[in-house]
């Protein structure tokens, strides 16, 4: 089968690994690489050679690092599960045959619905991150980072967050639009492995800042959660 | 001597940076929240980290923040560690290195930076760390790299230690993009396999 955009893109496992790409690649990469084995190995291996290199060039700390590390992180959280609902196990256990038969239809359905949005959602992530017209936004934060690339012309986002916690299966992320001093809501996404890349609907016209905040499933209409992390204002 | 970072023995097959086994109990302990085994943890990681921010940032001073924000992050985010994906001695240099080279970028405009970086220095032969990375293992390393090609050799550098984009190398060394793309992954493939198979 012929994918020539798809070689492309990896043939950029080396320089990712080496952080020798620009943020658009960066994204592109990462995106490609959520689905793609073989640069997944490359790059683990490619990884411990950067390593080697970094050890190389190894330097004495200075001698304060040490006691300014060790007391920041005695104030500094790990990222955890946040706190979920209480288990329903118990309820499914006596409600019976017929509730189980009806999740499992459930469920079918959310999947058949599931591959279908799958496949509209990479191509909109395709068609954002190779638009000639991409623009690439910083999302930072103490609970992971990330980047939002846009397209004028294909009118979409994408959203790409790194270095995320685990959440609990009733919490998702939660994008917001800083609108004149108002958040307004945005699209909402499930992390995998600490990762997020998502299709994320459009610019909002008067949008000076994005955030990113943990709201229950289904989304907030207004944020209940702490920001994890903020583009600054533009 | 500060602990070193590097593996005194060569380890069996891929070699990671660090010992890999004492730094994975140690990263077992340090996601339960065990503050003393991250301060042991720092110790073997720290001129790893302190290194490779001063060498791609070249001002101490921001270096010595940035590998104060990695030794948080390693702290903050110990969990998502996949010890069946990286060494932890890596998946720290990955996150000092990725710090580093947002912080150049974000901060500098080009001009700035060229004045900053010594181009085309080579690594091999340097002594950038004292008495702080074991001899032979620095050997191996400076080994790993004089047996690429010139090109490759500087392709890599400028990349990793440069904190340069292949974009950048391209326009540095005139040459074609494409060229500066299969460089760089021959380089680090030879370098693997220099590494790996004859520690
Ligand atoms: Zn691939």
């Amino acid at each position: 089968m012929n994918r020539p955009t798809n070689d492309d893109i990896h043939d950029l496992v080396a320089a990712y690994a080496l952080d020798a790409v620009d943020d658009l690649e960066r994204v592109r990469f990462e995106a490609h690489l959520a689905r793609c084995p073989a640069c997944r190995r490359d790059l683990d291996e490619y990884r411990e050679v950067a390593g080697m290199l970094a050890a190389h060039v190894a330097a004495e700390p200075p001698p304060t690092l040490r006691a300014a590390v060790l007391s920041e992180i005695g104030q500094t959280p790990q990222a955890r599960p946040l706190p979920s609902a209480p288990s329903r196990s118990r309820r499914w256990v006596t409600a019976g045959l017929s509730v189980a038969a009806a999740m499992i239809l459930a469920v079918l359905a959310v999947r058949l619905v599931s591959v279908g949005r799958q496949r509209d959602e990479a191509m909109a992530l395709n068609r954002v991150l190779t638009a000639a017209d991409a623009e690439v936004m910083a999302l930072h934060g103490d609970h992971g980072s990330g980047r939002l690339v846009f397209s004028p012309s294909v009118g979409r986002m994408v959203v790409v967050l790194d270095g995320l916690g685990d959440m609990p299966a009733d919490r998702v992320l939660q994008l917001w639009y800083q609108v004149d001093g108002a958040m307004m809501p945005g699209a909402t996404f499930a992390p995998t492995g600490g990762r997020v890349v998502a299709a994320a609907g459009t610019l909002m016209p008067g949008t000076h800042q994005f955030a990113v905040t943990v709201e229950p499933v289904g989304g907030s209409p207004t944020p209940t959660g702490d920001v994890m992390m903020s583009t600054d204002r533009f | 001597m500060a602990d070193v970072p590097v593996a005194r023995r060569p380890a069996p097959t891929v070699a990671p940076v660090g010992a890999a086994d004492g730094d994975a109990g140690l990263m077992a302990q340090v996601c339960r929240g065990d503050e003393q085994a991250f301060a042991r943890l720092y110790d073997r990681l720290a001129p790893t980290v302190v290194g490779v921010a001063r060498r791609v940032l070249r001002n101490p001073a921001q270096a010595d923040e940035v590998a104060q924000e990695v030794f948080v992050e390693l702290w903050r985010t110990a969990r998502t560690f996949d010890r069946d994906r990286a060494s932890v001695g890596a998946w720290a240099a990955m996150i000092a290195h990725r710090r580093a080279v947002d912080r150049v970028r974000s901060e500098s405009s080009r001009q700035r930076r060229d004045e900053r970086v010594g181009l085309l220095d080579p690594v091999v032969g340097a002594d950038p760390a004292g008495d702080v990375i074991d001899d032979f293992d620095r050997r191996r390393v400076g080994r790993a790299l004089g047996s690429l090609t010139e090109l490759q050799r500087q392709v890599v550098e400028l990349a990793y230690y440069g904190g340069h984009t292949h974009t950048e190398i391209a326009d540095l060394l005139d040459v074609p993009l494409g060229t500066v793309k299969t460089r760089v992954r021959d380089g680090l493939i030879r370098l693997r396999d220099a590494l790996g198979d004859h520690p």
